[in-house]
């Protein structure tokens, strides 16, 4: 394996009030090689989520904070670095999309100038040149009458136009590393599959590596070449995609794959695990999936697991296995 | 934008038709006449009966009320709001004087609003909970809860009786040769629309502070940040830009209720604008100025409520023109 | 300038003692500041209004009160009033009456000229003359003073003559002479209506038709007159501005310009001790604030007006015992007005007896002393007309209950305190007055306008009268006048009271009253028959508080407002 774009070692990221210290990224490690897709998969409150908005630093304060940690991206500490020199690397060389298109795009705004904004600030281009660019960008991700939606407002384009066009602004400087987050839950399954398709082209034409956050073990599956299983903010199976998906070790990962549906079923696609996740203020004292785990024995709940290479390259927190 | 303002515009005159009706019932109504008023208990009049009789027929005031509106909206719509009783004035040359006067005050009183109230309220936002938002929210409240006329004594005291800085009546200095000049009415203009200002500027701080506090967690100013956008970007083009949409909805509001709510103030300044001609008709029954100026105060309301429209309409592309 | 307070009257009643700030006015015409420095010229002094004045400048056109003052200082009357309340040269400096009491001629005072140095001229007195009598002025301009000549010859009935007809009574004897015949000889013709002709400027309103005068550019800004201090600049609503009349027949003032300022009676205060007002009436309550202030002084004069509590003698319901004499002895016995003046205006008042104030030059000294605070009294005068106390409180004579309700006007406290007052001296002696919530002064008027059956609600009220120089009882006092009805009703023909009122008052201005001892004797007469008769219960006349800074000297302090105004002056430096 070629040295990798972003190195993640020991990240920690907590919630800290006067009441409680809420660990919602719990230590996690892991690699992201140049062009490839590491889909990191878990519940909610896993803590896939806040460990993406800790590699952007965008994680909410002043409550939320990183308290430990290197995330060496391109052989640089971002945690490291100055607010102003992180705000560089944002929407440049890491870009991001959200979730909810609607909410994530701002309302007021034009198309054009939140795309174009990018470009002006990263690449001082002219506003002229930014929205001639945009347009580039925005048929780049599939709109057949680009010219007009620059000039259109987001609550003018449907859930899937404004997922695409959240993607042209996330790529619109070419960043090595795009991180998704949950880039097609709010979607239509149909629309869904097109997003997908898109961010993959893109990743082959431009190269970019992309993090893939999703409870949908379905989109990892079609999209990951590396998979991070995460529960109760911690790393509980790494791997590469085929490793995990034809032996997978660790019995949460294994539960989750028994959850899969097939593509048009209900969407309470992990209902079949009982229980719920932890709360992240409240961790059990050993195995944090032991409570739900139908193999735990009197040990799990004893002793936290240590992440073992179980395999080469395969990582699990488990110590049944 | 232009058709949807006009016919906005149109759709005020049923409104303004209803208004003008219940003005006048209202105002006759009311016990008491002009002439009455002014003659009635004079001990020098020596008929007074007789000189009531005499105004009240040159006036128009024997007819039946229904005649009497027909007259007062024929003429209206000729431009003639009629004659004062108290003045003896046109009405139109008594609001010629007075309205100009109220609508500078009641427009410098939202510039002090918007340029004090916005920037506190976001810097307020910005630094949430620590000592400058503590203090100042405190402040605010304290302004919000003290009615303006109450400001506007302290203001006189300190700034025109104690330090002498700035004159407590007036638009202007009577009798030296700077009268009237630029500097001259602004400096006649700090001290009332100051007053005026001050309840509303803690309103619209505690206002601007919600708003860009809700702001500040929307997604999409995480999607500016994750852009690698300044934060003076962020603040002014993303959190501003939206947080600013209920506060100009309230502006326009609130240009009909400054110019009502200048009444006392206007008085305690003696700034010759409607709110003292309003008070000096009522006392005195001088129908047409009472007509006038609510007919004016009504129109300024309506407006106002057109203008908060239009503002929302072109701040917000989601709302539309139907 | 003596007009100034014939306009004044209906306004002070409304609001009485917030209105008297505009003119300060009224004090010992005796406190006449003492000074040894030398006397300096120049100088601006402000003056205050307590709200906006009207915009019709000339004479006797508006009818706000305080353009009325402000015009007054701009134009003299042919005579004047002095300190003592005595007709002085002024325009006119001299007059004779024929024989047979019809005819006055006069002579105008060959130095008086209008402000740009033309003479005033005997053509400016007859344009005076036509617009008082004008049907533009009477008619269309809604004039409310013509009656001041409607006993001059040739005034036909409705009091107006066609624009520009001068009345067969008026002819002109030469450039500085002429005389003003009458319809009937009256001891009160002069003082109360011929004095008050005001010449005009015919080389500027000459031209002019009379029904466009109103409006014109010189009633918005008359720029010529012949008073002390002449219009400068007009700011509406805020301010006017006179700079001195070098040619004033009176003498040149010494201060250069005065600028009365409309300021709000709440700051009026703060500005006399900051010294942005030169003076200003204040409340009586406040004197004792303002006089520590190290910059003003005070003046206190008595006024040429009174308070009054009125019973509506034609009541339907309680007008047989208001209407009986010895119930309103037995009130003013009751009250103890000394006590009042002292809570009421910080002791800055007098009591008064009868219809004319002590300060007045024709008020009847016999009435001194009477009326004192003897509630015992009160009680036997109750007594004695069959009021019984039951369950504490006095019955009607038939044994009905006596609840009469005292109406107060809204938004003046010290009246509500009055009342109070009032309320609480009545209860002393059994009289189980209750008082309605404040109304509106406009409703109050409304209904002693319309109470000619006794039927309105309106039973005991509190007005002032404020009164003019001549103490001419006409328009007020008698039975038919139309004031007398709506408020006291003091008017029913068969009590021989009225009829010697109605006597005394014809007797006041007749040929015989041109003797002034006549004049005196009869009007003592009356104030003596008012005395004892009570048609309405006199209260008090407060005085006039007025502040005024202490570079200001020479200022003429009377009960008929500040006078001589040329002969005021300012120091420089404090």
């Amino acid at each position: 394996m070629a040295e990798p774009l972003l190195k993640v070692r020991n990240l920690k990221t907590y919630f800290i009030s006067k009441e409680a210290q809420v660990k919602a990224v719990d230590g996690v490690d892991f690699d992201v090689a140049p062009g490839k897709v590491l889909g990191i998969v878990g519940e909610s409150g896993s803590g896939k989520s806040m460990t993406s908005l800790s590699l952007m630093r965008l994680v909410p304060g002043p409550q939320g904070r990183i308290v430990e940690g290197e995330v060496t991206f391109e052989g640089t500490d971002l945690l490291k670095l100055t607010e102003r020199q992180m705000s560089d690397v944002r929407g440049n060389r890491m870009g991001m999309i959200f979730q909810e298109p609607m909410t994530a795009l701002n309302p007021v705004l034009k198309i054009g100038e939140q795309i174009g904004e990018v470009l002006i600030r990263h690449r001082r281009v002219s506003k002229a040149e930014a929205k001639k660019q945009s347009i580039g960008l925005l048929r780049s991700v599939g709109f057949p009458r680009a010219e007009q939606i620059v000039d259109e407002y987001p609550h003018q384009l449907s859930g899937g136009m404004r997922q695409r066009a959240m993607i042209a602004m996330a790529m619109a400087c070419q960043p090595k590393l795009l991180i998704a987050d949950e880039p097609t839950t709010a979607l239509d399954v149909t629309i869904q599959a097109q997003v997908l398709d898109l961010m993959r082209s893109l990743k082959n034409k431009n190269g970019t590596a992309i993090i893939l956050i999703t409870h949908d073990l379905g989109v990892i599956a079609e999209m990951a070449d590396d998979v991070v299983v995460m529960y109760g903010g911690q790393v509980v199976e790494s791997a590469t995609a085929d490793a995990v998906f034809d032996d997978p070790l660790h019995p949460y990962t294994t539960a989750l794959m028994e959850s899969i549906p097939v593509i048009d079923q209900d969407r309470e696609r992990l209902a079949s695990i009982p229980g719920t996740v932890p709360s992240a203020a409240n961790f059990p004292s050993g195995c944090r999936f032991a409570p739900r785990c139908a193999m735990a024995q009197e040990s799990c709940h004893q002793r936290m697991p240590e992440l073992r290479e179980l395999k080469p390259g395969h990582y699990v927190r488990c110590d049944l296995v | 934008m232009v058709s949807y303002v006009i016919r906005r515009l149109l759709g005020l005159i049923p409104t303004l038709f209803i208004i003008t009706v219940i003005v006048f019932s209202l105002m006759h109504l009311m016990p008491g006449n002009a002439f009455q008023a002014l003659v009635g208990l004079n001990p020098h009049i020596k008929d007074a009966a007789k000189v009531i009789a005499q105004r009240m027929a040159n006036s128009g005031l024997n007819l039946s009320w229904p005649q009497q509106y027909v007259n007062w909206i024929v003429n209206l719509l000729h431009g003639n709001l009629g004659t004062s009783f108290e003045f003896q004035q046109p009405v139109t040359t008594l609001i010629g004087t007075a309205l100009p006067n109220t609508v500078t005050l009641a427009l410098t009183a939202e510039l002090i609003i918007l340029i004090i109230g916005i920037p506190i309220g976001v810097f307020q936002a910005n630094r949430v909970n620590k000592g400058f938002d503590i203090s100042t929210s405190l402040f605010a409240v304290l302004l919000y809860s003290v009615p303006g006329f109450i400001f506007a004594l302290f203001l006189i005291f300190i700034f025109s009786f104690t330090l002498n800085w700035l004159p407590s009546m007036g638009t202007v200095t009577a009798a030296v040769p700077w009268s009237g000049d630029l500097g001259d009415r602004i400096q006649h203009l700090i001290l009332p629309a100051t007053a005026l200002a001050l309840p509303s500027v803690a309103y619209y701080t505690r206002l601007m502070r919600a708003n860009t506090l809700q702001v500040f967690f929307q997604d999409y100013v995480r999607t500016a940040r994750a852009k690698g956008l300044r934060s003076g970007r962020v603040l002014f083009r993303h959190v501003l830009r939206n947080a600013i949409i209920p506060i100009t909805t309230q502006f326009g509001f609130d240009i009909g209720g400054l110019v009502g709510g200048a009444v006392i103030l206007e008085q305690i300044f003696t700034w010759p604008g409607m709110g003292e001609l309003t008070i000096n008709a009522n006392l005195n029954r001088d129908y047409p100025v009472i007509l006038a100026t609510t007919l004016i105060f009504a129109v300024m309301v309506l407006l106002g409520n057109l203008i908060a429209d239009i503002l929302l309409a072109s701040m917000d592309p989601r709302v539309r023109y139907n | 300038m003596k007009r100034k307070k014939a306009l004044f009257s209906a306004a002070a009643v409304m609001t009485l003692s917030t209105l008297f700030a505009g003119f300060g006015g009224i004090g010992g015409a005796f406190a006449a500041t003492a000074h040894r420095a030398p006397i300096v010229n120049g100088g601006t002094m402000v003056q205050t209004f307590p709200t906006a004045f009207g915009l019709n400048f000339i004479p006797f056109l508006s009818t706000s009160a305080y353009t009325a003052q402000a015009t007054a200082y701009s134009f003299d009357s042919i005579l004047r009033f002095n300190r003592k309340d005595q007709l002085s040269a002024d325009i006119v400096n001299k007059w004779s009456v024929s024989p047979n009491k019809l005819t006055y001629t006069f002579w105008i005072n060959p130095k008086a000229r209008w402000s740009n140095g033309t003479y005033i001229t005997t053509a400016d007195i007859k344009l005076g003359v036509d617009w008082l009598l004008s049907t533009s002025y009477n008619k269309t301009d809604g004039g409310a003073y013509g009656y001041l000549l409607s006993n001059v010859a040739g005034v036909p009935k409705s009091g107006y003559l066609p624009d520009g007809q001068t009345p067969s009574g008026f002819k002109i004897l030469g450039p500085r002479e002429f005389s003003v015949t009458l319809q009937q000889a009256d001891a009160a013709a002069l003082p109360a209506g011929l004095a008050a002709i005001t010449p005009l400027p015919a080389q500027i309103l000459g031209k002019i038709p009379m029904s466009k005068w109103k409006g014109s550019a010189f009633d918005l800004h008359p720029w010529v007159g012949s008073g002390p201090f002449i219009t400068t600049s007009v700011v509406p609503g805020q301010s006017i501005t006179q700079k001195a009349n070098p040619y004033y027949v009176l003498g040149r003032p010494h201060i250069a310009q005065n600028v009365w300022k409309v300021i709000s009676v709440d700051v009026v205060n703060g500005d006399l001790a900051s010294g942005q007002v030169t003076i200003a009436g204040i409340h009586a309550i406040d004197a004792a604030q303002m006089k520590k202030v190290p910059n003003l002084n005070l003046s206190v004069v008595p006024t040429n007006g009174f308070d009054y509590l009125g019973w509506r003698l034609n009541n339907a319901t309680f007008g047989s015992v208001f209407s009986q004499v010895k119930f309103r002895q037995a009130v003013e016995y009751a009250l103890n007005r000394p006590a009042m003046i002292k809570a009421l205006y910080a002791g800055y008042g007098t009591v008064e007896n009868g219809p004319l104030p002590p300060i007045n030059f024709w008020y009847n000294k016999a009435l001194n002393g009477t009326y004192a605070y003897n509630p015992a009294k009160a009680n036997a005068l109750l007594n004695s007309i069959g009021m019984k106390i039951k369950n504490g409180w006095r019955t009607m004579p038939n044994g009905q209950p006596f609840t009469p309700t005292l109406t107060i006007s809204s938004g003046n406290a010290t009246i509500q305190r009055q009342a109070d007052f009032i309320q609480h001296f009545l209860q002393a002696v059994h009289i189980n007055l209750k008082i309605n919530p404040p109304i509106n002064f406009n409703t109050i008027l409304n209904q002693l306008n319309s109470d000619a059956n006794g039927k309105q609600p309106i039973q005991a009220f509190l007005l002032a009268w404020s009164l003019s120089n001549d103490p001419d009882p006409r328009g007020l006092w008698r039975s038919t006048d139309n004031l007398n009805t709506v408020t006291i009703d003091w008017t029913n023909p068969k009590d021989p009271a009225i009829q010697l009122n109605d006597k005394l008052i014809h007797e006041s201005h007749g040929m015989a009253a041109y003797n002034i001892n006549y004049r005196i004797a009869t009007l003592n007469k009356w104030q003596a028959l008012l005395n004892q008769q009570l048609p309405e219960n006199f209260l008090f006349d407060q005085s006039t508080v007025t502040a005024y800074n202490k570079n200001l000297h020479g200022v003429v302090f009377t009960p008929y407002g500040n006078l001589d105004p040329q002969k005021w002056w300012l120091s420089t430096g404090n």
